[in-house]
């Protein structure tokens, strides 16, 4: 059965993208297949990838055509992508102006499912009406944060949302858990940030992922980090990472 | 100035009400106590239909007066007493060539080469029946007594299993053989709840 995995968090700069795609393509590389839907107007989930932005999500939102013709292929196998760009924040506002059903976003990606064995979706730091529709498509909510203060503070404020969709609009969805992301035990803060994640949320909190150059280099060179170095630290915990969702879902 | 708690103003419930996607449930246990399953040769059949169906029967005896174990709980129980009273020599295995086991028949053969339609031998006439099997998850260490024992009595393995089993209830049955509830240890998991 086709599982959605949303990676979500209403804070910006906390590794939501890298995080999408890593895992995409982490699950990709496991054989199972892959599509990603960019849902962050950015669209740097295929610049990412090294393809082109593009108003597919849009497309897919608002168009009423077959969904496949807005599927593009990731140049990696097993690996397909919605790809988004700022268009997708007007399909949000035709989204929000036409008061559509909270299943909009899953009523429009339904006819994919079919083909896949995971749909994972990314989403823009903000809650702005896309956002929650694509949280409630979900079965399962990945968080990634920020080992700093702000972050965690961010936290709540998508642990509320999940807690809003869950109590109003009956969202079936589970937490996967909480990543900490951009971690670095040399810094007092972060060793800090991390310790209160742990207390709050226990068995939740996923094993962190450091910060890392290599990170970086790869959204510049257009590559994941499997296809930079998959020897390096953050290859190795994405991996792990993966093997975690495997096992959970 | 001190740091501030990231999490102090928020309450607790928003977090906890939120399900947390748990591991699938593996299937270890089952693949590192798989169940041994031992052919049992026609003649045998009818005595290993009787016995199963009496093992189910004490399990389910045992269950009535409160005491819960499985048909394989007894019958692990029952080979186990079998098998020490092998390995004691309290048992004796006196195998002899069993007539029911080989038959003689004749076949039609024309010496002018000329083929012969044969009749259905009682062989072929089986080969339709479904075999039959006892399996119980027992220790792996039983089955590989059993199994040297059939190789030392060139037994089929079946057959020992029905005849140490059969032994066995009937120590049983006679009251020589009492089985006693055991505590065994559980995982536990708490979970919260609330109104």
């Amino acid at each position: 059965m086709t599982k959605i995995i949303a990676i979500t968090n209403q804070k910006g700069g906390v590794g939501k993208t890298t995080t999408a795609i890593t895992i995409a393509h982490g699950l990709s590389l496991r054989g199972r297949n892959v599509l990603l839907v960019d849902f962050d107007p950015q669209g740097q989930c295929a610049t990412a990838l090294g393809i082109n932005p593009e108003p597919c999500v849009f497309n897919l939102l608002i168009n009423h055509q077959a969904p496949a013709l807005w599927v593009r292929e990731s140049g990696r196998s097993n690996l397909c992508l919605i790809p988004s760009d700022r268009t997708t924040a007007t399909a949000q506002a035709v989204i929000n102006a036409e008061g559509r059903s909270f299943s909009a976003v899953l009523e429009a990606v339904k006819p994919l499912m079919r083909g896949y064995d995971f749909l994972i979706f990314d989403t823009a730091p903000s809650a702005g009406g896309l956002q929650e529709r694509a949280i409630w498509a979900a079965d399962l909510v990945l968080i990634p944060t920020a080992t700093e203060f702000l972050s965690s503070d961010g936290l709540t404020q998508i642990m509320s949302t999940l807690t809003q969709l869950r109590e109003t609009r009956n969202w079936k969805g589970k937490l996967l858990g909480v990543l900490p992301t951009f971690y670095d035990e040399q810094t007092k803060e972060s060793k800090s940030s991390f310790g209160e994640l742990q207390n709050k949320f226990e068995k939740s909190l996923l094993a962190p992922i450091h910060r890392a150059t290599i990170l970086r280099e790869c959204a510049a060179e257009g590559i994941t980090v499997f296809e930079k170095d998959s020897a390096s630290r953050a290859s190795k915990e994405y991996e792990k990472l993966v093997t975690i969702l495997l096992k959970k879902i | 100035m001190p740091r501030r708690a990231a999490f102090s103003s928020q309450p607790t419930d928003t977090i906890t009400m939120i399900p947390v996607a748990k591991n699938k449930q593996t299937r270890d246990w089952e693949k590192n106590n798989r169940a041994h399953s031992y052919y049992i040769p026609r003649h045998h059949e009818d005595q290993a239909i009787i016995i199963r169906d009496e093992i189910v029967g004490i399990s389910d005896g045992l269950s009535q007066s409160a005491v819960w174990a499985t048909a394989t709980d007894v019958a692990v129980a029952f080979m186990e007493r079998a098998l020490f009273k092998v390995e004691k020599g309290a048992i004796v295995l006196d195998t002899r060539l069993d007539p029911a086991y080989k038959k003689t028949g004749l076949i039609c053969v024309d010496i002018e080469g000329e083929s012969i339609p044969q009749m259905i031998t009682q062989k072929e006439k089986n080969a339709t029946r479904k075999k039959f099997f006892l399996a119980y998850r027992w220790p792996s260490e039983f089955d590989k007594k059993i199994k040297t024992i059939a190789k030392q009595h060139h037994l089929q393995t079946g057959e020992v299993v029905v005849m140490l089993l059969s032994t066995a209830l009937d120590a049983y049955k006679n009251g020589n053989l009492r089985l006693i509830p055991q505590s065994v240890t559980v995982r536990q998991t708490v979970a919260g709840a609330w109104k």
